[in-house]
């Protein structure tokens, strides 16, 4: 009979069991939905590197004979070397590709303006056929298997879904200072280009404009004469039990000769890093708001059963006198949680399992990763069901114990008055006197209700850090940290990477005579190991010239600093990891710190030197050291170099980046041309599509604000009716009685708000070290305009939810309230 | 009490009809009322349960409109009234007095009092009101610091405080042992007489109507008779 009751009892208050039904699905939803989708990310992941044999470590050279690599498979700890040519090449678009065939990358120049223009790069990845352990192998997804040594590629997934290339079709390359003719064998997956970007420095894939091909390697030999019989590329796996540091040691003394740029674990690897950063993510996204829809749905079912318990008092008293014993009665009531636990959980789970496939595939597309999914699993429909359970058990017994505790004869009498005596407000008269009896009862309310006073005030401080905090990363760091680099740092028009080192005087020379030219600027890239003590990071360290106007190196206040012959400029990362700052000094190792035995830069070995470090300015994408470029030559013991061109030129950027890439068509010492307006366009493009899903937090924060006060004046209005409704027959206007509430509302959001202001910091901070790696820092700032956004926001959805609390008040009916028993 | 020349209309009801909708049936609380109250008397509704009482009384007091018939208090018309119009209604005119005293437990006695004060155009003196109801050394204890016979006097000060011209009693006893109900009903019938106002008290109590002016019995919705005392008795020698 208590079973019909139950679901009596909830028919007749159904709006507030649907809303805890809806929070507890919703919460259940994203948590099954994350956790699935994490676990199949995190098996597709393993399976792509176990089929790959994914690299444990991974070194870059100048060039090493191939026949040399026998000597580092000797090497103690090495499990498996292996060693490869690395090159990237551009892609010539159909019209001017003198070869090409139908079905190559068509249609694509490098001057057309559309979202999809720009220069399209591939890395040539070479591949060992005789090698059948070889390492960072790919997948193939459709194609035939690689085994013929023609002038055959096979292109990573993406970058064929978005040329739309099939087996067969033919897209030219710029190799070896010609172009060359590839044909398309297959479409594959790569455990080491899972999330592919051109450079370390990129923030977002962009698989249009470049892509990764494995092509043989006696193939790349033949597209690259001048390399025949070299790699430049090592990976290896390790023994087991053996310690990634002592191989490295060892790998580094053998691979010095070889012009070591470069070597670093798996830990550091681009790729697997975003990879295990997105896991974090998907877990963090799993935990935390599952944890709010269930903290608030908890809430509220203590509420609903606190005040249906207070209604049905006297029917507790009848059960009792009726011989029912505590604990069944109990159980009735604990009964309401359960049914809507195990609703929530059934609901949710089903919603969940649906809504995982979905972010799955989206997760798989987005990081080339195969369709692998973990299989079907109860354990998160077990595990959430169970958490709900206790989670609202503990809340509808905290709800209901109170009056449970009484004596049938006391159950039946009408409770007593709620007790009440002085606040703590009322020991400041010279406040009390300032409000009026509303403004006074509704500060009274606030020290009565401490429990509820608690929840309001946190939910605003929360919704206030939640809106804040987002409009601080969308508005300001997120901008900073993704634009300051191009429009402030960087204001060439057009930079021009050249494969290796050249002369910087002639390049010069050769730039600035382009008609198109109007000024040039070099820029020297060094691969450097600066150390301090016991700490080391391996950097680019880039070397610019003193009346640089194309590469500014700015300060925190936005001043520009001169490149120094005196000294490194460093970023602040880079000051942090080596616990460094102005005036030190720190060591400094480089491949091409040749030659400068007696030099007089204070080199005290070969390779070693001494430098002191003269600024240290903010940066926000990559981790560098900076030097007057004729300093860094002297100091490095080379003749006048340069690795790249600034180019500004007459008319649109992309115009000049057309006309320079058709200047270079078939140029052999350039890599790349890059025109800075284009990569401002796609960073824009990434931009829009990644504020989505900052909007929709900062939408979630609205929303959640809204929800917490609705929910609040929702509490007040039921427990409180009497009261209200007993102002209304003293005359009082609808309005006049909700200013009771209203006072009490804003009373706590200014002090809730003054409450989120530390935590929207640490909010802040904690979005900005989410993203910060020694790659990329991310601005950390809470600007004044976050705060008053923050405010604001907070301040419309406290009103909007209280137009709805004043409605409830209008319909209020006081014949009703009046005549129901306290 | 002035004599049945010279007294003023203060509520006249024709036709009273209140109906309420009972699923999928009307029920009639209220079936056709024609009473009036006069000004400064002091009249005891009787009537069993479900008789209508409290019903004409949120009438009266502009809690609730009325489906059908005219109701008028003084100049003003209460039928067809908004609820704006209500609330000045009960902001000036009316004070109310229930049986389970409806105090804000969060105010003291004397705030209580002044909450209503505070929203009338023409109130009495506050403490001048606790005074007289002999709370005056209780004026800072909160509700749940009185009995229930003080939370009762709190509760007709607080009605008094706007200065009404009718004070509108909805069993004021029924929550009261005999001594306190006797103390609470001679507290009515003293205000009456020094202020002047129209004292309507709804109670199951017969022996209470001893005390009355007027008597009116409802039955079934309908003013079954009314009944004029012309020696009404002191409230200390009603029985209970």
């Amino acid at each position: 009979m208590l079973r019909r009751k139950v679901l009596r009892d909830m028919r007749q208050n159904k709006g507030s069991y649907t809303a805890c039904l809806l929070l507890i699905a919703m919460g259940l939803t994203v948590f099954i939905a994350f956790s699935i989708a994490n676990d199949n990310f995190t098996v597709a992941k393993q399976t792509l590197y176990a089929q790959g044999r994914f690299a444990e470590g991974f070194a870059e050279v100048s060039a090493m004979p191939e026949s040399d690599l026998h000597r580092l498979r000797r090497i103690g700890g090495v499990a498996q070397i292996s060693g490869r040519l690395v090159e990237d090449v551009r892609v010539l678009p159909a019209e001017t590709g003198s070869t090409s065939v139908a079905g190559s990358v068509s249609g694509e120049t490098v001057s057309s303006a559309g979202g999809t223009g720009g220069t399209i790069y591939l890395r040539l990845v070479s591949k060992d056929l005789e090698d059948l352990q070889r390492l960072n192998d790919s997948t193939a997804v459709w194609g035939d298997p690689m085994g013929s040594r023609e002038r055959h590629l096979w292109i990573n997934a993406g970058f064929a879904e978005e040329h739309g290339l099939e087996i067969d079709d033919t897209i030219s390359v710029v190799a070896g200072g010609r172009a060359h003719d590839m044909q398309i064998r297959g479409a594959m997956l790569n455990p080491e280009f899972v999330y592919i970007m051109r450079e370390d420095s990129h923030l977002f894939p962009d698989p249009y404009r470049f892509g990764v091909a494995t092509v043989p390697l006696d193939t790349m030999w033949e597209l690259f004469p001048d390399q025949r019989g070299i790699v430049n590329d090592i990976v290896f796996t390790l023994e087991p039990g053996t310690e990634y540091r002592r191989v490295e040691e060892l790998l580094e003394l053998e691979l010095e000769g070889y012009g070591l740029k470069r070597i670093y674990p798996r830990d550091d690897h681009n790729s697997h890093l975003l990879l295990e950063e997105e896991s974090e993510v998907l877990t963090s996204f799993a935990t935390f708001f599952p944890v709010l829809m269930l903290g608030v749905a908890a809430f509220v079912l203590y509420i609903v059963l606190k005040r249906l318990v207070q209604q049905q008092r006297g029917q507790i008293g009848i059960l009792k006198s009726c011989g029912y014993t505590r604990a069944e009665i109990t159980r009735h009531y604990l009964s309401y949680s359960v049914i809507l636990a195990v609703m929530g959980g059934i609901i949710g789970s089903v919603l969940g399992m649906l809504a995982a496939n979905t972010v799955s595939r989206l997760l798989f597309e987005y990081f080339a990763l195969p369709e692998v999914y973990a299989g079907f699993s109860l354990r998160y429909f077990f595990f959430g069901t169970a958490l709900c359970v206790g989670v609202l058990g503990v809340a509808g017994y905290q709800g209901v114990k109170h009056v449970l505790r009484l004596s049938p004869a006391e159950a039946m009498l009408p409770p007593a008055p709620p007790p009440a005596s002085k606040t703590i407000f009322d020991s400041a008269p010279w406040f009390t006197r300032m409000l009026t009896t509303q403004g006074l009862m509704g500060v009274r309310n606030i020290s009565r209700a401490p429990g509820r006073s608690g929840f309001l005030l946190l939910g605003i401080a929360m919704s206030f850090m939640l809106v804040a905090a987002n409009y601080s990363m969308m508005a300001v760091n997120m901008p900073m940290f993704l634009f300051h680099q191009l429009t402030e740092l960087e204001t060439y028009d057009v930079r021009i990477s050249l494969r290796s080192p050249q002369p910087r005087r002639a390049v010069l020379r050769e730039v600035e005579a382009l008609p198109f030219v109007t000024r040039a600027e070099v820029l020297a890239r060094v691969p450097v190991t600066l150390s301090h003590r016991l700490r080391e990071e391996d950097i680019e360290l880039l070397g610019l010239p003193e009346d640089n106007r194309l590469y500014n190196i700015l300060d925190a206040e936005g001043n520009r600093i001169t490149p120094s012959a005196e000294g490194l400029i460093i970023s602040e990362r880079l000051a942090t990891n080596l616990k460094v700052r102005r005036g030190d000094t720190i060591t400094l190792q480089s491949p091409y710190l040749r030659g400068t035995r007696g030099s007089d830069t204070g080199a005290e070995a070969d390779d070693k030197i001494q430098v002191p470090i003269v600024a240290v300015i903010p940066q926000y994408i990559g981790m560098n050291a900076y030097l007057e470029v004729e300093a860094l030559e002297r100091m490095l013991g080379q003749p006048a170099f340069t690795s790249a061109v600034l180019i500004r030129g007459e008319g649109e950027g992309e115009e000049v980046a057309a006309m320079l890439s058709e200047h270079y068509r078939d140029s052999d010492v350039v890599t790349a041309v890059d025109s800075r307006q284009r990569m401002i366009g796609n960073l824009e493009e990434m931009w829009e599509l990644f504020s989505v899903f900052l909007n929709l937090f900062a939408l979630i924060g609205a929303v959640f604000s809204f929800a917490i006060i609705h929910i609040a004046a929702f509490v007040t209005l039921s427990e409180r009716s009497r009261e209200l409704a007993s102002m209304r027959v003293l005359g009082m206007t609808p309005k006049e009685v909700f200013s009771v509430i209203a006072f009490e509302q804003w009373f706590l959001s200014f002090f809730g708000i003054l409450l989120g202001l530390l935590p929207a910091r640490y909010l802040v901070a904690g979005f900005a070290a989410s993203y910060t790696t020694d790659m990329y820092t991310m601005p950390a700032h809470l600007p004044a305009e976050a705060i008053v956004v923050g405010f604001s926001a907070t301040l419309v959805s406290i009103w909007i939810a209280q137009r709805f609390a004043l409605r409830r008040v209008r319909s209020l009916s006081l014949v009703e309230v009046l005549r129901e028993r306290e | 009490m002035q004599t049945g020349q010279t007294r003023r209309a203060l509520v006249e009801a024709y036709g009273l009809k209140k109906r309420y909708r009972m699923g999928e049936v009307d029920v009639y609380a209220l079936n056709g009322v024609d009473l009036t109250l006069y000004d400064g008397e002091l009249v005891v509704v009787l009537g069993a349960s479900g008789s209508g009482k409290t019903t004409m009384v949120n009438l009266i007091g502009g809690m609730d409109r009325p489906s059908e018939g005219r109701l008028r208090f003084a100049d003003r018309r209460l039928h067809g009234a908004g609820e704006e119009e209500l609330t000045r209604y009960r902001r000036s005119e009316v004070g109310f007095v229930f049986q389970f005293f409806n105090l804000m437990p969060n105010l003291t006695a004397w705030e209580n009092v002044q909450l209503a004060a505070e929203v009338a155009p023409d109130p009495l003196d506050v403490d001048q009101l606790l005074e007289q109801v002999g709370l005056a050394e209780r004026r800072e204890h909160f509700p749940s610091q009185l009995s229930g016979g003080e939370q009762q006097r709190v509760a007709i000060a607080r009605a008094l405080a706007k200065n009404p011209r009718l004070l509108l009693c909805d069993e004021p006893t029924g929550a009261l042992d005999l001594g306190t109900g006797r103390h609470v009903l001679k507290l009515l019938r003293d205000l009456r007489d020094r202020y002047g106002k129209t004292v309507v008290i709804i109670t199951h109590n017969e022996n209470i109507s001893l005390m009355a002016d007027r008597v009116v019995y409802l039955k079934d919705g309908l003013v079954e008779w009314v009944k004029h005392n012309e020696e009404p008795l002191p409230p200390e020698q009603v029985g209970w």
